[in-house]
């Protein structure tokens, strides 16, 4: 079979398709929503009212930090997290809603490229600072739910075991997902995390895309 | 084949009068990313709604066509990154959904398959080529040079017809 036959396969096929499919197309509804960056909108939902959590635990309980300002450095860290995930997806969020799909392919999709790339980069960053941080968070649940504070009555160094432990379950979480990445989909998402493979794809269509508009600019010089 | 923009003279079209306009455009985008009609109906509904978004700043002087080829193909990209290796239809329905018959020729099964091995620039590349554009109308498309358009459809010929020539005689 040559190019030439596929040429008029494609069209073969697509004469009898338009033929049944046009119709419906014109019958569709056009109040269709999209999934527009539903994980950043996720990244949000969870980081706003971690910052009103962990701002108000820091608030309500400012007289005992200020006596011993240690204790406040787990809810401090929890709360700078929080907001440098709330600014990293708001930037993703304006640049996705700002992008022109009727730019020439090469440049939207290098645009793309880059929020992607920024995008799964911020997010290795929180999870690295994430995991270990996980203590405080059943101590502010606590505070929150019960009212009692375990700040006035923990002692720093259960503070420091505990974030230890958080250091060394979430290196073994690592090494885990790097020796069975196919056993479970988290396992397959750390170890993409980790192993730097989602931002080598955003960096490799980056630089297609890239290398693709450079030559438009060559010619124009 | 490649249709021009609506003179300035002419009254801008609704964005419903440009979809029915170019459903046939459209359509043969989703064909060549999406295979199955569930897939299908979710691409088509992402590009109606990119180009909802983008027809109030879409600029009558340009060509109607390559703007919504550039729309369609941005998002069809797009969409493709996030999906996992297509599954081939066994049940008969969903062949004839897809190929509007029930028993699609060897022909037309190969080029899909063809379409389906292809990354996203490739696939965009053969779509434009089997359209019958020319290289200057591809590479306003893609936002590259027409040499650039040339030299890749080039070898991208010469690896399909690699490809077929390996399927006509797989003992060789």
């Amino acid at each position: 079979m040559q190019l030439e036959e596929l040429q008029s396969a494609w069209q073969k096929t697509n004469d009898r398709l338009d033929a049944l499919q046009v119709h419906s197309f014109a019958l569709q509804s056009t109040s269709s929503h999209r999934r527009f960056q539903a994980e950043t909108i996720w990244q949000l939902a969870f980081a706003i009212p971690t910052v009103f959590w962990s701002g108000g635990f820091l608030f309500d309980n400012l007289e005992r930090v200020l006596k011993n300002p240690m204790l406040a450095i787990p809810a401090l860290l929890v709360y700078a997290l929080s907001i440098a995930s709330i600014g990293g997806s708001i930037w993703v969020l304006v640049q996705g809603s700002n992008l022109d799909y009727a730019l020439p392919i090469a440049e939207t999709q290098k645009r793309l490229a880059r929020i992607r790339a920024f995008n799964v980069r911020s997010t290795r960053a929180v999870m690295l600072l994430g995991i270990p941080l996980w203590v405080v968070f059943p101590i502010l649940l606590i505070q929150t739910i019960l009212g009692y504070s375990w700040l006035a009555t923990f002692d720093l160094t259960y503070l420091i075991v505990n974030i230890l432990f958080g250091i060394a379950v979430s290196l073994g979480t690592v090494v885990a997902a790097k020796r069975a990445p196919q056993s479970s989909k988290l396992f397959r998402t750390i170890d993409d995390a980790f192993a730097g493979n989602a931002v080598a794809a955003a960096e490799a269509d980056l630089a297609l895309f890239a290398e693709l508009s450079e030559e438009v600019k060559e010619v124009k010089r | 084949m490649f249709l021009r923009g609506n003179l300035p003279s002419e009254p801008r079209l609704s964005y419903e009068q440009v979809l029915q306009a170019h459903a046939g455009l459209i359509m043969r985008v989703v064909r060549t990313y999406a295979r199955s009609s569930e897939d299908q109906q979710d691409l088509l509904q992402e590009i109606r709604l990119q180009v909802w978004r983008s027809y109030p700043k879409y600029d009558p002087s340009q060509s109607l066509s390559t703007w919504l080829y550039r729309v369609s193909l941005n998002v069809s990209i797009s969409w493709l990154r996030k999906r996992p290796q297509v599954q081939f239809a066994t049940d008969p329905d969903e062949i004839e959904r897809q190929y509007g018959v029930s028993v699609p020729e060897p022909e037309v099964t190969m080029l899909y398959q063809l379409i389906d091995s292809l990354e996203a620039v490739d696939r965009t590349l053969l779509l434009l080529y089997l359209e019958g554009l020319t290289a200057s109308e591809t590479a306003e498309i893609v936002g590259t040079t027409a040499t650039n358009v040339s030299t890749k459809l080039s070898r991208l010929t010469t690896k399909l017809r690699n490809q077929l020539q390996t399927e006509n005689n797989p003992c060789n």
